[in-house]
């Protein structure tokens, strides 16, 4: 079964890539969580680097499949995902009001984090299936946007509005590579902004707040709105070349809350300063492209749609938690790939990179 | 592989991977300007306010829900306390500004440094407490030499207060600074190191509710640390209040009356198990443990003989004495073996074996039935009650009565007491059940162990009709807008079982008890209201007490007196503890009496 087009199509500068932001989180969290008030717990980024340790070794499981033979089970994988979310909704670990975690015997996950892989899973099988000499029609539409509704509702209710948003967006963007009449299209934009305002009415009260905050930062200057402040200050007053490894101000006087999961894209802005935030997103924007250039080299029609879901998951999560902490989106907890302190975020990270390669080690050979 | 079909498809696939291909570098590229505009365009601007740290956030912290009477008067309240804090971030030299600032107040240098010593760790914005409630001259002397004193501040936290000192201490309990143990726990997870929570009476079961949410102020601060620009704030949002069951102006009453002796008042509603007063004597002043007791004051109160910090009312084990006569009584009658009008006959004292058990009227009784049994406590008659029931059926019947468990008022430690059985003779002494036993088990003497307050639930059941209620102490928790989040209704624990008709006439009894001279709670009696109740001594040491050569209080007998009011249909039941307190009747009833009066002068105002 070995092939060797395995070794000789495997992106090396994707896969390091990937490796070098992922220790460059485990050092960020290192100086992130050195204030630490709790001396007896392990710190935070040695437990990441175990976390990362998990990641690689599926991340060099999954090459091993190939992805058609995974995606043929994708239905069965997403419906284990929802059953995972349900399980966590009644029976799982309270946190902070949320049910978002599962408890494994020591180790606890957030089902969400796989729920999202399995959802792109299950929509590339579920398009790519079908007979697209004629473009879709509605009703093949239809099982799709239910079963990501679903998926959407599980997530939004223990409540986890980051992930619930991504899944949205995930899926609105994943339709416009479909191939839909244009007529489509323009319902599906149509329905989806006049949905907008619908979406308001289910939001919690401090949800709410966060989003006016972020239309009016001064209003609401302790909670959403004085993160939003304290992290452009941080970030801003790294300048060019940043306060050096340990010495950034705002992080280590802690006035940074949340600063290890969130707003740990500030902590490294302030310390690396914009050569250091600039590299991390030129490399963020190399591992997008690389995504992208994945599905338009992929053999075949299940390929592209799997590496176009999960990059768009990628590029969204990049994109929310970057925009949020340098204060261009409002503040919605969503965790950033690879630097983000969190098993479940990291591990389902570098699950997403492992069918990346999965896919391109089996591009379409020319 | 793919099929020909699709090539049309696949040539649309590849456009659109280019379009998305073109936003995400668009999108990338508004990321890294706008990183460029906060960290190159504005990054002077931002470094200036993050080394000044010149934006600070500051909490405020809410203060605790407050405790009231049924009536709303305030047991628990909070007052401000100004304290001399330091911010270590805002000075450079805190040696000398500590230096500057024991010269100027006169207090110990080393004492100021080893609290700075001690908040090592902690980040450098948050204020430390140098010293807690200074005087207002204190706050003028800081406040003018400001500019000597960079980092000095004077912060004003909400301070746990009981107004009226030591009223209801044991009640409503006190403060201490939550522990590290607790810390884990999960229900104190909106806590933090330093923060006081309820160690001891209602302030410990109500923790959660008397907690609000903090609040605090985000202000830009000048060079040492004087806020001179509030940006925003938000006020702490205040915790819920709880409102108790007992009058305050009735406790005051039992507290007087009991005075300085050591000993226990509960007075309830019979009707719903209501607690209207609840004093332990000796007791202590709540104040004290606010902001961590004074090591002097707790070893003062530790070793204290007479334990100020028990509350006897609930942890308080005697034997009942001569008020058990009632359950005797009671149990008699249901069971059948004596009618109203069986009498026994008191020549002083009664034989059991080799042994004379005696009355406490040395010359008898003559011929007594049950009502005057009961009213002139006559032992002996009891003495033939407990031979005829025998120690198991009496407990059966104590049980039912709610003695020997406890009565589940919502109070930590409250002790069950205990009923003897054959059962626990034989396997404690190794002997079976010697029937002299059960004549001291009759009276209440020997093993029997109650609470004042498991005492007063049995009395008020038979003042009620038969109900045992479970007490309560708080009634309802508030918001601070009124809003009721919780009330506590009467529940009921049992119903005694006995028959109207026998409950009517122990009322009868308990009532001659106090209203005929003869009867030993005759200084309980009112005017205007038909008293009811029984006296009780309990024995301390029972049988050396000749042989003691010390004639000491220490050796004097306990106190009982339980009682309700009115007869019919009563309104208040008051169970008096005066420990070493020597005879019910001279040293208990006066108390109960006391408190009786002041409920009924207060129910005629409208106040209870």
């Amino acid at each position: 079964m070995f092939d060797r087009r395995l070794i000789s199509n495997f992106d090396w500068v994707l896969f390091g890539v990937c490796l070098i932001v992922s220790i460059l989180g485990v050092i960020n969290l290192f100086s992130a969580g050195s204030y630490s008030l709790n001396h007896y717990a392990t710190p935070y980024y040695l437990k990441q680097l175990c976390w990362l340790l998990v990641g690689l070794i599926l991340f060099f499981f999954i090459i091993l499949f190939d992805y058609q033979s995974v995606a043929r089970r994708a239905y069965l994988f997403h419906f284990l995902s929802l059953l995972l979310l349900l399980f966590a909704l009644f029976w799982g670990k309270q946190a902070a009001g949320t049910s978002r975690w599962l408890q494994l015997g020591g180790l606890s996950f957030q089902p969400s984090e796989f729920a999202k892989i399995t959802l792109v899973l299950f929509l590339s099988q579920y398009f790519s299936s079908t007979n697209v000499s004629t473009p879709y029609r509605f009703q093949d539409f239809l099982l799709p946007a239910l079963i990501a509704f679903i998926t959407f509702i599980l997530i939004f209710v223990e409540p986890d509005l980051g992930t619930s948003a991504l899944i949205v967006l995930v899926f609105t963007s994943f339709v416009f590579f479909l191939h839909f009449g244009f007529k489509y299209h323009m319902v599906f934009i149509i329905s989806g902004v006049m949905l907008l305002p619908c979406g308001w009415l289910f939001l919690e009260d401090y949800q709410k707040r966060r989003i006016f905050s972020f239309l009016n930062p001064g209003k609401d200057s302790l909670q959403a709105g004085y993160q939003a402040i304290q992290s452009k200050i941080a970030i801003g007053s790294g300048m060019l070349f940043g306060k050096g490894f340990l010495n950034g101000t705002q992080s280590q006087l802690r006035f940074l809350p949340e600063q290890h999961t969130d707003l740990v894209f500030s902590v490294l802005a302030e310390e690396w300063g914009f050569i250091g935030a600039a590299l991390v997103i030129l490399f963020f924007f190399l591992i997008v492209s690389k995504g992208l250039k994945i599905a338009s080299l992929s053999r075949d029609r299940l390929g592209s749609y799997i590496s176009i879901g999960l990059t768009l998951i990628l590029f969204w999560q990049m994109f929310i938690n970057i925009g949020m902490v340098i204060g261009i989106l409002p503040v919605v907890g969503i965790p950033l790939p690879f630097l983000s302190y969190g098993g479940s975020s990291l591990v389902s990270t570098w699950m997403i990179i492992g069918l990346l390669l999965n896919i391109r080690v089996r591009k379409l050979m020319f | 592989m793919r099929s020909e079909l699709d090539s049309f498809y696949e040539k649309r696939l590849q456009t659109r991977i280019r379009i998305a291909y073109f936003i995400v570098v668009f999108i990338f590229s508004l990321l890294f300007l706008r990183l460029w505009y906060l960290q190159i365009i504005r990054g002077d601007y931002h470094r200036k306010l993050s080394e000044n740290n010149r934006i600070r956030i500051q909490k405020i912290k809410a203060p605790r829900g407050l405790i009231l009477d049924v009536r709303g008067e305030v047991l628990a309240s909070n007052r401000p306390s100004f304290d001399i804090c330091l911010v270590p971030q805002d000075t450079i030299h805190p040696e000398i500004v500590l230096k500057r600032l024991a010269d100027f107040l006169d207090s110990g240098l080393s004492q100021l440094k080893r609290r700075v010593e001690r908040s090592k760790g902690r980040p450098p914005f948050e204020p430390i407490r140098l010293i807690t409630d200074v005087s207002r001259d204190a706050i003028g002397l800081v406040l003018t030499h400001r500019l000597d004193l960079p980092g000095i501040v004077v912060v004003s936290t909400p301070v746990r207060y009981y107004p009226c000192e030591t009223l209801a201490c044991h009640l409503l309990g006190h403060l201490g600074e939550i522990s590290p143990q607790e810390l884990d726990l999960s229900e104190f997870s909106r806590y933090e190191v330093g923060d006081f929570i309820g160690k001891y009476g209602v302030e410990q079961i109500m923790e959660l509710h008397f907690k609000g949410a903090d609040g605090g102020y985000q202000a830009e601060v000048d060079a040492a640390g004087y806020k001179i620009n509030v940006m925003g704030r938000v006020d702490p949002s205040p915790a819920r209040n709880v409102i108790l069951t007992i009058v305050a102006d009735l406790q005051k009453a039992a507290e007087e009356a009991l005075g300085d002796k050591v000993g226990a008042v509960v007075a309830i509603d019979p009707r719903n198990g209501r607690v209207l007063a609840m004093v332990s004597s000796p007791s202590f002043n709540p104040n004290l443990f606010s902001r961590g007791i004074p090591l002097h004051d707790w070893d003062t109160l530790i070793n204290n003989p007479e334990h100020p910090l028990m509350n006897r009312c609930i942890q308080s084990l005697h034997p009942p004495g001569s008020t058990y006569k009632l359950i005797t009584a009671a149990a008699a009658l249901e069971e059948g073996l004596i009618t109203p009008d069986t009498s026994f006959f008191c020549g002083g004292s009664l034989r059991c074996g080799n042994r004379s058990y005696r009355c406490w009227k040395e010359t008898g009784h003559g011929k007594v039935s049950l009502m005057r049994g009961l009213a002139e406590s006559c032992d002996v008659y009891f003495y033939s009650l407990g031979s005829l029931l025998g120690p198991d059926t009496l407990a059966k019947h104590a049980r039912e009565f709610g003695l020997g468990v406890s009565t589940g008022i919502a109070l930590y430690n409250e002790k069950p007491g205990f009923i003897p059985t054959s059962g626990w003779y034989r396997s404690k002494y190794g002997i079976p059940w010697q029937s002299g036993e059960s004549f001291s088990i009759a009276i209440g003497q020997g093993s029997n162990q109650v609470t004042p307050l498991q005492l007063v639930m049995a009395y008020a059941s038979i003042a009620n009709g038969g109900i045992l209620y479970k007490p309560l102490c708080v009634d309802r928790i508030v918001t601070i807008d009124g809003r009721v989040i919780k009330r506590f209704d009467p529940q009921i624990k049992a119903r005694i079982p006995l028959s109207q008709e026998n409950i009517k006439l122990l009322r009868e009894c308990l009532w001659s008890a106090v209203n005929t001279p003869s009867g030993t709670g005759w200084r309980a009696r009112l005017p205007h209201v038909d008293v009811a109740g029984k006296t009780g001594t309990a024995q301390v040491i029972s049988l050396n007490r000749e042989k003691s050569s010390q004639p000491g209080r220490r050796f004097l007998d306990h106190a009982w007196f339980v009682s309700f009011a009115p007869k019919e249909g009563a309104r208040i039941a008051v169970v008096v503890l005066v420990e070493h307190g020597g005879h019910g009747g001279s040293a208990a009833a006066p108390i109960a009496k006391k408190v009786i009066s002041r409920f009924f002068v207060l129910e005629e105002g409208g106040h209870v």
